[in-house]
C-alpha cells in the first residue's frame, strides 16, 4: 500500500475509532486523558490526512492560505473552543457534540499541517506563543481553582490535567524552538517559500 | 484576496464556535450555562416517582404541586461528607427563616437523595431527625433507581460521578421550582438567602 494511502486511512480511522462508545468511555472518563490523549490523537489524525493528500492539493490551497495565516487562525480557534469547560462537558454528554469535537480537532490538525510549512517564522511564533500561553494559563487555572470547572470531572483530575497542560506547553515551545533553529540554519540553502517536507 | 476571504471566513467560524461554546460569550462552565438557560426559560421537571422517608411513594410533581408555593430543591446523599453537609446546614437555617418570617405554605424545602442503594427510608428518617426537619416545611426523599434517576438528574442538571472511594462527587445548588413543576432558577450554594428570595418570587441575584 502506498504511504499516502496509509496516511489518509489513518486520518479517517483515528477519529472514527475515537468516537466509538468503548474508546469514548475509556478516554473521556478522565479529564487528563480527554484533553491530553484524545485531543492530540484527533489533531494527529488531521495532520495525517493533510500529509496523505497529494502535493498538487496543497499547491491549490496555497492562494487561499498565504503565509498560513487563515489556517493557523482556524487551528487556534478550534483548539480554544474545545478547551472551554462548557464545551468539554458537552462532549462527554452527547455523541453528536463529541463527533463535532472530533471534526473540529481533525480540521485543526489539517490546518496546522498545511499552514505551518508555508508560514513564516514570525507567523509561526505568533501562533505557537499564543498556544503556549493559552495552555499555561489554563494549566495554572486548573491547578489553582478550588472548584470544579467541569461537572464530569473530579477536582484532583482537574489539577493533574493542569500540571500536564503546563508540561505539554513547555514541550510544545521547545519543539518549535528546535524547528525554528533548523529552519534558520538551513534557510540559506533552500531559499524563500520552500516546502519543509 | 483569496487569503483575505479565507481569513474572513475563519473569523466567522471562530466567532461561531466560540459563541456556541460560551453560550454567546456569557459562560465558561456547564454549570453557568445551565443556570443561565433556566433563568431565561423555566424547564419542566419530569414526573418521576420518589421514595419518601416514611416509606411512601410519591410523584415529584405531586410533591411540588401546592398552589402559590415554591420549593427549594437540593440534591444530596446522606453519607456525603462535603458539599451536602453545607447544603443540609443551610436547609436547616432556611427552615428556621421560613418559620421566623411566616413563610410556611409559601416556601417549601425538598431534599432528594440520589444514593438509591444506601439511602433507605430508615436512613432518611435518621437524616430527618439529625436535621430536625419539620414535616410541613421540609420533605426528604430518595430517587428511584435506573432510568428515572437519570432523567431526574439530567433535568435538574446534576452530574453525579463516582469519587473512586465508594462515595460520589456532584455539583450542588438550590433549585427553585414553582407549583407547576417548572424549574425557574438555580442559585449558587453560597447564597441561601438569594435562594429564599427567589422562592418568595422576588427577583433573585444572578
Amino acid at each position: 500500500m502506498k504511504p499516502r494511502l496509509i496516511l489518509i486511512l489513518a486520518g479517517i480511522s483515528i477519529p472514527a475509532v475515537l468516537i466509538t462508545p468503548a474508546v469514548r468511555t475509556l478516554l473521556e472518563s478522565s479529564m487528563s486523558r480527554h484533553m491530553l490523549v484524545m485531543f492530540p490523537l484527533l489533531v494527529v489524525g488531521g495532520v495525517a490526512l493533510a500529509y496523505g493528500l497529494p502535493r498538487s492539493f496543497h499547491a491549490r490551497l496555497l492562494p487561499w492560505n498565504r503565509e498560513g495565516i487563515p489556517g493557523l487562525a482556524l487551528a487556534a480557534a478550534m483548539l480554544m473552543t474545545w478547551m472551554i469547560p462548557n464545551a468539554l462537558d458537552s462532549a462527554t454528554e452527547s455523541l453528536l457534540v463529541d463527533a463535532l469535537k472530533a471534526v473540529c480537532l481533525v480540521v485543526a490538525g489539517f490546518a496546522l499541517a498545511v499552514s505551518m510549512p508555508v508560514a513564516g517564522l514570525v507567523a509561526q511564533l505568533f501562533f505557537v506563543w499564543n498556544s503556549v500561553m493559552m495552555l499555561v494559563y489554563a494549566g495554572v487555572l486548573y491547578q489553582s481553582l478550588p472548584t470544579r470547572l467541569c461537572s464530569a470531572y473530579l477536582i484532583d483530575d482537574q489539577a493533574q490535567t493542569g500540571l500536564y497542560l503546563v508540561c505539554f506547553a513547555v514541550l510544545l515551545g521547545m519543539a518549535w524552538l528546535g524547528h525554528a533553529w533548523c529552519r534558520l540554519r538551513f534557510a540559506s540553502s533552500s531559499g524563500p517559500g520552500r516546502r519543509s517536507r | 484576496m483569496r487569503t483575505a476571504l479565507a481569513s474572513l471566513l475563519v473569523v466567522c467560524i471562530a466567532t461561531g464556535t466560540l459563541a456556541w461554546a460560551t453560550d454567546g460569550f456569557r459562560v465558561l462552565t456547564s454549570e453557568q450555562a445551565r443556570r443561565l438557560a433556566v433563568s431565561e426559560r423555566p424547564v419542566a421537571v419530569p414526573d418521576v416517582g420518589l421514595r419518601m422517608d416514611n416509606g411512601a411513594r410519591q410523584s415529584l410533581r405531586d410533591l411540588l404541586h401546592d398552589e402559590g408555593a415554591r420549593s427549594i430543591v437540593g440534591f444530596f446523599y446522606s453519607r456525603c461528607t462535603s458539599i451536602c453537609i453545607t447544603l443540609g446546614n443551610d436547609f436547616r437555617q432556611l427552615q428556621q427563616r421560613i418559620v421566623d418570617e411566616g413563610l410556611e405554605g409559601r416556601v417549601k424545602l425538598l431534599s432528594i437523595s440520589f444514593d438509591t442503594q444506601a439511602d433507605t427510608a430508615a436512613v432518611l428518617r435518621d437524616y430527618r431527625e439529625r436535621m430536625r426537619a419539620r414535616d410541613n416545611i421540609w420533605q426528604i426523599a430518595a430517587a428511584q433507581d435506573g432510568q428515572e434517576l437519570a432523567v431526574l438528574l439530567e433535568s435538574f442538571g446534576v452530574t453525579v460521578i463516582d469519587d473512586g472511594r465508594g462515595g460520589f462527587v456532584h455539583n450542588s445548588a438550590y433549585h427553585i421550582v414553582n407549583a407547576r413543576g417548572e424549574l425557574e432558577a438555580i442559585v449558587d450554594l453560597a447564597k441561601p438567602l438569594a435562594a429564599l428570595r427567589a422562592a418568595r418570587g422576588r427577583r433573585h441575584e444572578a
